[in-house]
């Protein structure tokens, strides 16, 4: 290089990173089928834990897994009740931290719904699922500086707008795509089709694509079917439902109001789920113990008949079918 | 504030604008660059910026007194003042739990049962950076060999300036504030250099350290039980290409953002892993940290000027300390008796065996030792407790483990990016980046600039914390 770096040696490579930039969010999005959103990362999580300490008694605090996620449109609860409830529920994360941190660390007294996905539920506070909701998201969130809000800020106003952001096809997820074969006891990560749309409350929508296409559905049913099923912690879900229900009962005993819920399943986990978690020691237990209102899919016609079509998280217009029935079971209660 | 997030790009953008479009003297630019640097700190967490304020006003107070006044008594008690207050605060964020856990253990050994407070307190980032930063100015000027920065602002701006202010380089008070004191404005190869470096850093740190090297290193040494030699080697050197790519990535980064500003700093790596032996690795990694053992630690202790035995004692106990500088725990203590160890046996070798370094297969070779070593005292500095580091090295050298962890993906990326990284290094010792960039034709820089821009986009950070900070 005889002449020294200027304005026209940056634009220039400027332009080849925007070159290579453009057929790379092409084939993201109109080869693979992402769908540009919000990512659900541990920033705009705490967002929304930070807003529970202004929440009134008339507010709604979403906890659990995935399903609740998906299942639950906070949008149907707001036209429905005029609150839009925040939602707290980590796809692959439990709520067995994150109760005790709204329990302890806050004075929302309002309504938790709390879900139960059993294999994330039914966790001790070292399951991986509870780790990593409290490092992820809980501690995070306690511990988050301003320059992470900044940043964060900053990070939204692109987001949306471009999918090969989506975490599940980051340069380090991407490296499980290379083609070499998995040695005998060790498998590369899932590749994780494109599945959500998150918007900037949180909620969460089922692509078109997962609805409807039944590759997409194939390769997801893999990737559940790959995680094994078993129960690891059964000899545990004593100290688990205490834990559950001391947090419960001291939610309830300053005036909050709490509601357990089980969403629809279908395929193997409808197949499962009963004989790893069996309902009377589980599900039965966890209400009696806790003394709370629940609603079981199976217990309701109109959620019994809903059927997820990767077997574990509703269609946009089986979510609203759900949400619906859920607002009107509330309703009935009193709870809302 | 950490330099692979959106919002720091936006803080710099705004810092930018300010300083060569605002209509701003140069104090008022110095008084804006200041302040850029406190709120860059303060956006982590703002009350620690009242340590950086007392680490300010003390070091000041002292310099002053210690340029004008010729008693030694009044000199050595300014100097005093100085060391107390900053190894103070060394000691009481970073050492207090490790010195408490410590005392426990032995008064335990005397049969006194004592339990310490819960020592739940923060560890201001960059601490021991600025802290040492600081002392290097007042002890310079205690020993006449440094000039006292002609204002307060200079003096605060050289504490704080924020492209260095939380991992280094450490800068010496000579090499940077007599640049505050006349206007400064970057020539546009300057300008564009410290763009490419910034890149350069950034990609290295993200894409290499963090998304490739990280989560290998972290399996690898997160594992329970023995595992395979090859996972165990591989997860070693994932660690030994992490730690060395985010650190130099944040010193390019630190220098490219200078550079931006018209302010040279100066190298802290220059290829290290290509070092033929130990004396000359510690003139190639984290330089402005090992020059300072040597001038403020090694020297005051005599350092080879004594006797050969005492030389290898000073030796050692500046890398026993420059591994505690490190971090408050018995491993980082290790690693600096494992580099001291190390130092000591080349010192010894080179007297009785003499091999010609000029020959490249002889250099290769002894480099491969060195970078062996490297990574054998790396297992220290990673992990958690002097159990699982034994542990690790079990299953690099004694092959009795079974357990495979790692994919063979990322066998195969860890695998060659640190035999190219190695190579390379080998390579380049003799040369330097900026060298390099010289040389290079426009248009392989000019695409190898733009692939560095585009990984960067596709690379997704999450803002990884730099190792170093916490040191």
């Amino acid at each position: 290089m005889k002449q020294g770096l200027n304005f026209r040696h940056f634009l220039a490579a400027a332009g080849i990173a925007v070159g290579l930039l453009l057929p790379y969010e092409y084939y993201f999005r109109q080869i693979e089928g992402w769908v540009p959103g919000y990512d659900d990362n541990a920033e705009i999580w705490s967002h929304w834990r930070r807003k529970v300490d202004q929440l009134s008694d008339r507010d709604i605090v979403i906890l659990g897994s995935s399903r609740a996620h998906f299942d639950l449109n906070i949008h149907l609860f707001d036209s429905a009740t005029d609150r839009k409830p925040v939602m707290l529920a980590t796809p692959g994360g439990s709520p067995f931290h994150v109760l005790p941190d709204i329990v302890n660390n806050t004075e929302f007294k309002g309504l938790l719904i709390l879900s139960v996905s059993p294999g994330l539920f039914f966790t001790t506070a070292d399951g991986f699922s509870a780790i990593k909701t409290r490092q992820d998201r809980v501690e995070f969130a306690r511990t988050q500086t301003y320059a992470s809000r900044f940043s964060q800020w900053v990070y939204q106003g692109m987001d949306p707008h471009l999918a090969y952001l989506e975490p599940d096809i980051s340069f380090k997820a991407l490296i499980h795509r290379l083609p070499f074969p998995d040695r005998d006891s060790v498998r590369h990560e899932p590749i994780w089709p494109p599945f959500v749309s998150m918007d900037r409350y949180r909620n969460i929508r089922m692509i078109d694509a997962m609805e409807t296409d039944t590759s997409f559905q194939g390769r997801q049913t893999r990737i559940w079917d790959s995680f094994g099923w078993r129960n690891p912690y059964k000899d545990s879900i004593d100290v688990i439902l205490s834990h559950y229900a001391g947090h419960i009962a001291t939610f309830k005993a300053r005036g909050g109001r709490v509601v357990l819920l089980r969403p629809p399943v279908n395929g193997k986990y409808l197949e499962m789920e009963p004989q790893l978690y069996p309902r009377e020691q589980y599900w039965d237990e966890l209400l009696r113990r806790s003394e709370c209102k629940g609603h079981h899919f199976d217990d309701h016609p109109e959620t019994s008949s809903l059927q997820p079509p990767e077997w574990s998280h509703l269609t946009k217009r089986d979510a609203d079918i759900y949400t619906r029935a859920i607002i009107r079971f509330l309703k009935q209660e009193g709870l809302l | 504030m950490l330099f692979n997030t959106l919002g720091f790009f936006v803080f710099l953008l705004i810092v930018l604008s300010l300083y060569y479009l605002a209509p701003l003297s140069w104090k008022q630019k110095k008084g804006m660059l200041l302040l850029a640097s406190y709120i860059f700190y303060g956006l982590w967490n703002p009350p620690l910026i009242l340590l950086l304020w007392i680490s300010t006003m003390v070091d000041w107070t002292a310099g002053n007194q210690l340029a004008k006044t010729n008693d030694v008594r009044k000199r050595r008690g300014w100097l005093f003042l100085s060391i107390v207050v900053n190894l103070g605060f060394l000691a009481f964020f970073k050492y207090g739990s490790f010195l408490l856990e410590n005392f426990q253990w032995v008064v335990g050994l005397i049969g006194i049962e004592y339990v310490p407070p819960k020592w739940d307190i923060l560890l201001p980032m960059g601490i021991s950076f600025y802290t040492f930063q600081t002392m290097s100015y007042t002890i310079d000027l205690y020993r006449r060999t440094g000039q006292p920065a002609k204002t307060f602002l200079d003096f605060a701006l050289y504490v704080t300036f924020f492209p260095q202010l939380v991992a280094g380089p450490i800068v010496r008070a000579g090499e940077l504030v007599p640049q505050f004191y006349e206007p400064k404005r970057a020539t546009q190869q300057q300008f564009f250099l410290g763009a490419l470096l910034l890149t350069i850093g950034l990609f290295q740190k993200t894409v290499f350290a963090d998304s490739i090297l990280s989560p290998v290193a972290d399996d690898i040494f997160g594992a329970r039980g023995l595992v395979l030699p090859l996972d165990a080697w591989i997860g070693v050197l994932a660690f030994s290409g992490q730690i060395f790519f985010d650190f130099a990535g944040y010193s390019l980064c630190a220098i490219g953002i200078a550079l931006l500003l018209g302010f040279v700093l100066p190298d802290n790596f220059r290829y290290p892993y290509g070092s033929i032996g130990f004396s000359d690795l510690w003139q190639r990694w984290h330089i402005s940290l090992s020059s300072w053992l040597r001038d403020y630690l090694y020297i005051s202790l005599g350092g080879n000027r004594i006797s050969i035995s005492r030389t290898y004692i000073n030796l050692m106990l500046t890398m026993l300390l420059g591994g505690l500088w490190h971090g408050a725990a018995w491993t980082f203590v290790i690693w600096g008796f494992l580099h001291g160890f190390y130092l000591v046996v080349e010192r010894l070798l080179k007297k009785i065996i003499s091999l010609n370094t000029k020959n490249t297969l002889t250099a290769l070779f002894l480099a491969l030792i060195t970078f062996t070593c490297v990574n054998i005292s790396w297992v220290f500095f990673r992990a958690e407790d002097f159990k699982s580091a034994m542990k690790l090295l079990g299953s690099m050298f004694f092959l009795h483990g079974t357990k495979a962890v790692l994919t063979t993906n990322h066998l195969v990326v860890v695998g060659l990016l640190m035999l190219c990284v190695f190579l390379g290094h080998f390579a380049m010792r003799r040369h330097s980046l900026t060298g390099l960039i010289e040389k290079s034709p426009l248009w392989v820089l000019v695409t190898a600039w733009g692939i560095m821009l585009f990984g960067l986009m596709i690379v997704q950070t999450s803002g990884q914390q730099f190792i170093y900070f916490q040191f």
